[in-house]
This record gives structure tokens, C-alpha cells and sequence, in this order.
């Protein structure tokens, strides 16, 4: 049997996109805490299972990852990175906890997950898809989230390298979404203000995580076949919006 | 480093199954050691055995015996 291994699948977007890749895939539920990684579970279509583990945790994440591939006996065709760290830091403030945590979760985990899928030893090589949920900042830039946006600059990079080293067995792609009201952005959107202020910048409006769902759906299916090595941004119009002042 | 467990590191490097390699194999046998397996051989050479080989001299490798020779 295959499996999807959805990382993040605890809360947010993570959540939202295992219960609806649920209708139609055997999944893996990735996070850090059993009791939020049951519930997502308990609102699954299909029996999920259940990896828990902390993707900080890097340096022993490879290791645990293929010890309980093995003892599952499982194979997985398909990977979506939906863990991320965001944090606003102005450089002032960066320091080199800040950096290791951030890049551990949203860029050296899912180096380190794609090693072991794309394994023979451990995977028989049956990984076929991969999405990478990354941020529309990863083109851009803002003010106080230069590590933030670089990890999602260095995460997409990761997908455009390993989409040529893993072809034409495996196709990664990302999607680039812009701000959407989750359990990572409530700090930021915890003020009505913040809020209506962020709205004029998005010609759609805000975003949700079900927003970008079927678009993981679409990249990872055969129907995206010949699709590899692609951003795709979903941000209702945010990164493409020239006026000067929205009205 | 036990002939043994080099074995057991050029398994990991060509990503094959553990037990697939005997020390008279060779190389050339398996579609593995492709140039993906040869750079993360001298990428290991050069991190963990502190050795510098080039691709010519890896590539001139014969059997599996060859390839572990360095890994000391």
C-alpha cells in the first residue's frame, strides 16, 4: 500500500489538506503533538497513520524517519512539506538559534525527508510527487523577514535542484502562498487593524488554507505529469498588484 | 573500520540493499554506481576518511574491494 506523508498536518494548511487529500489518499500525519495529529486524523476519510515527531529535531530525523518506514512496512508515492517556522525578525534581532531553528524546519527537514524517500533502501524508489508549500515571499522581500523569506527562497531552491536530480521518477513542485488566516499568522492577525491594512494589499482578499488545496491536489496527481520544478503562486493577486494606492 | 562496515558505507552511498556488495563484485555490475553514487563516494572520502580523490581515479575503480580500499 502508498501513502502521502503531509508534514504540519497538526493545524493550518497542513490540516486542511490532509483531511481533503484524505477523500482520495492513505496518509501519513506528521507533527509534534499526538493530540492535535489525532484530531486532524479523527476527520480523515480514509485511516491515516500517524509519524510523530519534531522536524526541528534534524539531526536524528533521517534515521527516525527510515526506522519507522521499516517497521511500518510502507511505501510512499507522494510528499507534501506543509511544516513551516515563521517568524518576524528584524536583522537586529537575528541571531544564530533564530536562523538554525527556522531553516531546520522549513528547509534542512525536507532535505533530509526527500533523501530518505527518494531511496531505494527505504523507499524502493516509489516516490513520485513532492509539493513544497513555500511563501510568496520567496521571490520578494520584506522588511523583518529576512530569515523567514530566505528559507522560503533556500526551500525553493531545494524543489528546483531536486526536481532535475529526481527526474523522471519523481516531479517537485512548490506552491507560493500569499497571507491566509492560520494557527502560524494569528500573532500577526490578531489585530483588526493589521488585518484591514493587509486586505487592501490582496486584490482577492485574505487567503485560507483551503484556498490552495486542490492546487496541491492538482501538482501532486498525474494530471500535472509534466510539471516539475515549478512555483506556483496562489495569493489573490497580492505579488502581481502594481497600483499605486488600492481604493 | 571493519571491511564489514566500509561494505555496509558504499551500500549507503550506491543506495542499495544492505548485503547486495561482496568484496570481488564489480562495480561496473551495478547500474547504482552511476555519477550521482561516484560524487557522494568522494564527497564521504573527503568528510569522513579526510581523502582527497578525484572522479578519474574513482571512476578507475574496478571492484567493490577497490572502492573500500581508501576508507581507512
Amino acid at each position: 500500500m502508498t501513502y502521502t506523508l503531509v508534514t504540519g498536518a497538526s493545524s493550518g494548511v497542513g490540516r486542511e489538506l490532509a483531511v481533503y487529500l484524505s477523500k482520495t489518499r492513505q496518509l501519513i500525519l506528521n507533527g509534534r503533538n499526538r493530540e492535535r495529529l489525532e484530531e486532524t486524523r479523527l476527520h480523515c476519510e480514509n485511516p491515516a497513520l500517524v509519524w510523530e515527531y519534531d522536524l526541528a529535531s534534524y539531526k536524528s530525523l533521517e534515521f527516525n524517519l527510515a526506522k519507522w518506514l521499516s517497521e511500518q512496512q510502507i511505501e510512499v508515492e507522494a510528499f507534501v512539506h506543509c511544516a513551516g517556522v515563521m517568524n518576524m525578525v528584524p536583522l537586529r534581532g537575528v541571531n544564530a538559534e533564530i536562523l538554525e531553528s527556522t531553516y531546520a524546519v522549513n528547509v534542512f527537514a525536507p532535505e533530509l525527508i526527500m533523501k530518505v524517500l527518494a531511496s531505494q533502501r527505504y523507499n524502493r524508489k516509489k516516490m513520485k510527487s513532492v509539493v513544497f508549500i513555500s511563501s510568496n515571499i520567496s521571490n520578494r522581500g520584506a522588511a523583518a523577514f529576512s530569515v523567514y523569506g530566505a528559507s522560503k527562497s533556500a526551500l525553493d531552491g531545494l524543489m528546483r535542484n531536486l526536481a532535475i536530480e529526481l527526474a523522471p521518477g519523481t516531479r517537485v513542485n512548490a506552491i507560493l502562498p500569499g497571507g491566509m488566516l492560520t494557527e502560524m499568522t494569528k500573532e500577526i492577525f490578531s489585530d483588526e487593524i493589521v488585518i484591514k491594512e493587509m486586505e487592501k494589499n490582496y486584490p482577492l482578499g485574505l487567503g485560507k488554507p483551503y484556498d490552495i488545496v486542490p492546487a496541491v491536489e492538482y501538482l501532486l496527481s498525474e494530471q500535472a505529469g509534466w510539471i516539475t520544478g515549478q512555483q506556483l503562486t496562489i495569493d489573490g493577486g497580492r505579488t502581481i498588484d502594481i497600483t499605486e494606492r488600492r481604493i | 573500520m571493519l571491511q564489514q562496515d566500509r561494505i555496509n558505507l558504499l551500500e549507503e552511498i550506491m543506495d542499495v540493499e544492505p548485503g547486495s556488495l561482496h568484496l570481488g563484485d564489480l562495480l561496473e555490475n551495478f547500474e547504482e554506481w552511476d555519477s550521482l553514487s561516484i560524487l557522494t563516494y568522494i564527497t564521504t572520502l573527503s568528510e569522513t576518511f579526510k581523502k582527497t580523490v578525484d572522479g578519474k581515479q574513482v571512476k578507475a575503480f574496478v571492484t567493490v574491494e577497490d572502492a573500500i580500499r581508501l576508507m581507512e
